[in-house]
């Protein structure tokens, strides 16, 4: 979802129209002053100023962040600690109701730099910096920031020419800017993507290393060197890409422009394709201090002494090779599978440890690839094989190999994304790109040991397991994904009841699920108390009281361990949902009589005082009970029912019956009767 | 068990002494009564004739149309008869003279008539109060059901056993505007037809299993 600045919502439930958003009680942002200037995309900016007298005069602006790309608040209190000027200072973070959006967004107040943006946008151009200003101006005070950040394990991941400002409108200092809106390396142009990172997903990106940061260092030097964009001369991104794989970085970016001798020593050593053989922040430190160094050359590999066609294209290494295949994959199989690339390997480009590479890859059922996921996997080892560098690859979508985590977890609803991250596990590719690397790191087997302990969460389909779990585990502050919280955001546990009971309000009380997949993984991974007895209880979901029961029951867990306070609206929305608890009970008046103990427990907001209502076995025993007497009793009235239609149908015959007795009853008395009075008359009168 | 054998037996050998008391007083008793009693026992034969016919013609189970008409029937007689009696000739001449005097076939006849007239008149009215017994009945019924229903839901209905849907038509509140039943639908003609079947072979094999083990 990207956020759309100054459309507000007509149905804007949240916030008052453009007044101000208070964060905190020590921040209000106004939304009706935006700062396009310092928008970071995603995210955008807005004016904002302290409520404090003390920081009064302090310019503040706020960073909306889109809550599609989760902003990276584990790094905020990491650079809050820091305190270097050359870094645009984040104050404070929190989730507020955004008018503009009629939504819930994540906002990030900083204090706003005095100077101006040195490039405005990546195309625009300026000075040519000379050898001596690059020094003072860009390398001397960004490689300072760069020392501290990495000194406390933080990775920018959005250095580039438009994020850097001058700290004073005397243009004499550049400082960094944010790099927490959005995930690392997302919003990286390629140019400013190693080769791996270039080739990936935006969101499938490294999540930020020192190498990466020290690349987008050696771009960003560039641009200044040369006072515009350093890739301008190429057409596309797919060109600078196959000019990347087929020169390296440097000599594609930098070899066509003139620069001093010194300068070309510091690129050298920061573009250098080589993650091993690239720059660190301390030998920049040293080049700074006046060492010189001489950049170990990366090589590019070998040159095929005749192309190999792909598609009526020419290519002439095995990286090239690898981007034709990857961008005509169908032929590929073709190609791969009738020996055609074995043959150009062996005879045209003699590279033993290709060759070698490419039948690992192809192991022992090549030929038999017959169904598509065969062919995907093969194709996909063969990429790998062909140059190491490149991404874990299944047709259009590539990822790094330690991008899993941020692609899966910024695409969790995007089926694409989530099928391409399971057939990767499947098909075992990960494993295999470490069996390309040459060193594999110890950063690398960890990634790897991840990887296959989230290969069984996959497989499982119980609930708090599956993908969600996978996201959450793989991703230590991935806020909560669930579509019930579409128009809010939940960054940590503490604003999940919150959240939830801002829902119920909205939802006036009716819930379909409190918890759901999703939810669940989350309080899973992200709880500290095992909630497993209670998942496994919302497993046994058929039995619907059961579920609701235990989906109440994990809320009540996360009320009285994480926040204290009630939630009246979320308790009524559990009373809602324990209905079908309610429903257990025969007697119409004792379920009216635990609703109404329930609304009661539920209008101090305690989930608890609810619970306890459930817990009471009894009640629902004696219900039982009495419903057994109730049915007996009405069977007998059914019996009694069913005599008097029998009597009913056979009225007629029963009718006569009575009739014909009486009748001769009375015959009888008549007769008796009338003989006697006859008798008296005739014998004694 | 030794008992109820005891007591059926008891209850056999009544039912022959009756039986033997019956055919005593048929063959024997009787033509020996109208005998001695000649000139009575004309007078009766002749003026209980309507009684006669009522016999033949009464099929019911009770033969309540005979005995309304007999015991009426048998008074005229005797008022009849009382002429002959309390004049001191029991003469067959005298039998023979109020024989032939058509006042007292009248009275004997009439009687009879009155008889028959009860007999008819009666049963409706006993219809009309079963009837109006019934609907108080079926009320009270429903009220008990509507209020353990109200009290426990609808599935206390569904729990307990039903009345068959061949009986059910015979709720009064269903009657047609005649009074008589709705018709049964098709399926539950099936349904009643199946559960009879069920019932007789279910009696069959009772019956069977009974026998064996008299024979046994």
């Amino acid at each position: 979802m990207a956020l759309k600045i100054g459309k507000p919502k007509k149905d804007a439930s949240s916030g008052g129209k453009g007044g101000p958003v208070e964060v905190k009680g020590r921040f209000e942002i106004l939304p009706d002053q935006p700062i396009p200037s310092m928008d970071s995309p995603p995210a955008f900016a807005f004016k904002a100023v302290a409520t404090r007298r003390k920081d009064k005069e302090r310019g503040f602006y706020a960073y909306i962040c889109d809550p599609a790309m989760p902003p990276r608040l584990g790094i905020i209190s990491l650079l809050t600690r820091l305190d270097d000027r050359h870094l645009i200072k984040v104050q404070d973070w929190d989730v507020v109701d955004w008018p503009l959006e009629g939504r819930r967004c994540p906002v990030m107040i900083c204090e706003k730099p005095e100077g101006s943006r040195c490039f405005e946008t990546v195309e625009t151009t300026r000075r040519p910096m000379k050898e001596e200003e690059l020094l003072r101006i860009v390398i001397d005070p960004l490689t300072a920031a760069i020392r501290e950040m990495h000194a406390v394990g933080v990775f920018h991941g959005a250095i580039r020419a438009d994020n850097v400002f001058f700290t004073s409108g005397q243009e004499n200092e550049v400082m960094l800017g944010e790099c927490y809106t959005s995930p690392a390396n997302v919003a990286q142009p390629v140019a400013y993507s190693t080769i791996s990172n270039a080739l990936s997903h935006p969101t499938g990106r490294s999540p930020g290393s020192r190498a990466d940061d020290m690349y987008a260092l050696g771009v960003t030097l560039l641009a200044f060197v040369m006072g515009k964009n350093p890739v301008s001369q190429f057409p596309d991104d797919t060109e600078l890409l196959r000019a990347k794989l087929t020169y390296g970085t440097y000599a594609s970016m930098a070899l066509s422009h003139r620069v001093s001798p010194a300068v070309m020593e510091v690129l050298r050593g920061l573009l250098n394709d080589n993650e091993d053989d690239r720059w660190g922040v301390e030998d920049l430190a040293m080049w700074v201090n006046g060492r010189r160094m001489n950049p170990r050359q990366h090589s590019m590999g070998q040159k095929a002494s005749r192309p190999f066609m792909i598609n009526g294209k020419e290519y002439d290494t095995a990286r090239e090779v690898a981007l034709g295949f990857s961008q005509n994959w169908d032929q590929a199989v073709g190609l791969i599978q009738e020996g055609n690339l074995d043959t150009w390997l062996r005879r045209s480009l003699s590279d033993d440890d290709r060759i070698e590479a490419v039948n690992i890859a192809k192991g022992v059922a090549a030929g038999n690839a017959v169904t598509q996921a065969d062919q995907e996997r093969l194709v996909s080892r063969i990429l790998m094989s062909l140059s190491p560098v490149w991404p874990v690859q299944v047709r259009e979508i590539a990822c790094a190999f330690d991008g899993f985590a941020q692609m899966v977890a910024i695409n969790i609803h995007n089926r694409d994304f989530t099928q391409f991250f399971v057939k990767v596990i499947d098909m075992g590719l990960v494993p295999f790109w470490l069996e390309m690397q040459e060193r594999p790191n110890q950063d690398q087997l960890r990634v790897l040991q991840r990887l296959e302990k989230a290969k069984l969460l996959l497989v499982n389909r119980q609930m708090g397991n599956g993908l969600e779990r996978v996201v959450y585990e793989l991703n230590d502050y991935m806020p909560c994904s669930s579509v019930m919280f579409e128009d809010d955001y939940v960054p940590n546990l503490d604003y999940l009841l919150p959240a939830l009971d801002r829902l119920a309000r909205r939802r006036k009380w009716k819930l379909n699920a409190l918890i759901d997949r999703n939810i669940a993984a989350y309080i899973a991974v992200n709880h500290k108390r095992n909630m497993n007895r209670y998942l496994q209880a919302m497993d046994s979901g058929h039995q619907a009281v059961e579920n609701a029961v235990a989906q109440v029951r994990i809320l009540m867990h996360l009320q009285e361990t994480i926040s204290k306070r009630g939630y009246v609206d979320l308790a009524m929305a559990c009373v809602n949902f324990l209905q079908p608890y309610i429903d257990q009970f025969y007697s119409n008046d004792e379920q009216a009589a635990i609703r109404e103990r329930m609304d009661k427990a539920a209008k101090n907001g305690r989930i608890k005082e609810i619970i306890a209502i459930v817990d009471d076995k009894e009640a629902l025993q004696r219900d039982h009970a009495e419903f057994s007497k109730a049915v007996h009793e009405y069977t007998v009235v059914v019996v009694k029912q069913a005599r008097l239609y029998e009597e009913i149908k056979d009225r007629h015959k029963i009718a006569g019956t009575i009739g014909g007795k009486i009748s001769s009853g009375i015959a009888a008395t008549l007769g008796v009767l009338g003989v006697c009075i006859a008798s008296i008359f005739k014998l004694f009168l | 068990m030794a008992k109820d054998k005891k007591s059926k037996n008891k209850q056999n050998d009544d039912q022959k002494q009756n039986s033997f008391a019956k055919r005593f007083m048929l063959w024997i008793a009787m033509p020996v009564t109208a005998l001695i009693f000649f000139s009575t026992a004309i007078v009766i034969a002749g003026g209980m004739i309507p009684t006669g016919v009522a016999y033949f013609v009464d099929k019911s189970e009770g033969k309540y149309a005979t005995r309304t008409v007999g015991y009426m029937n048998i008074a005229g007689a005797i008022y009849v008869c009382m002429d002959m009696w309390s004049s001191g000739d029991n003469t067959f001449e005298r039998a023979l003279t109020l024989l032939s005097d058509p006042l007292n076939w009248l009275i004997m006849f009439g009687t009879a008539g009155a008889g028959w007239l009860i007999y008819f008149m009666l049963p409706p009215v006993v219809f009309s109060y079963l009837h109006a017994y019934s609907l108080i009945r079926n009320k009270k019924i429903k009220e008990q059901q509507d209020a353990l229903v109200k009290e426990w839901g609808e599935v206390v209905r569904e729990t307990a056993p039903m009345v068959s849907a061949d009986l059910m038509r015979f709720d009064p509140d269903l009657a047609l505007e005649d009074g008589s039943p709705p018709p049964l639908s098709e399926e539950d003609q099936v349904k009643a037809v199946e559960l009879k079947k069920a019932l007789a072979k279910k009696e069959k094999i009772k019956e069977a299993r009974a026998k064996k083990k008299q024979q046994g």
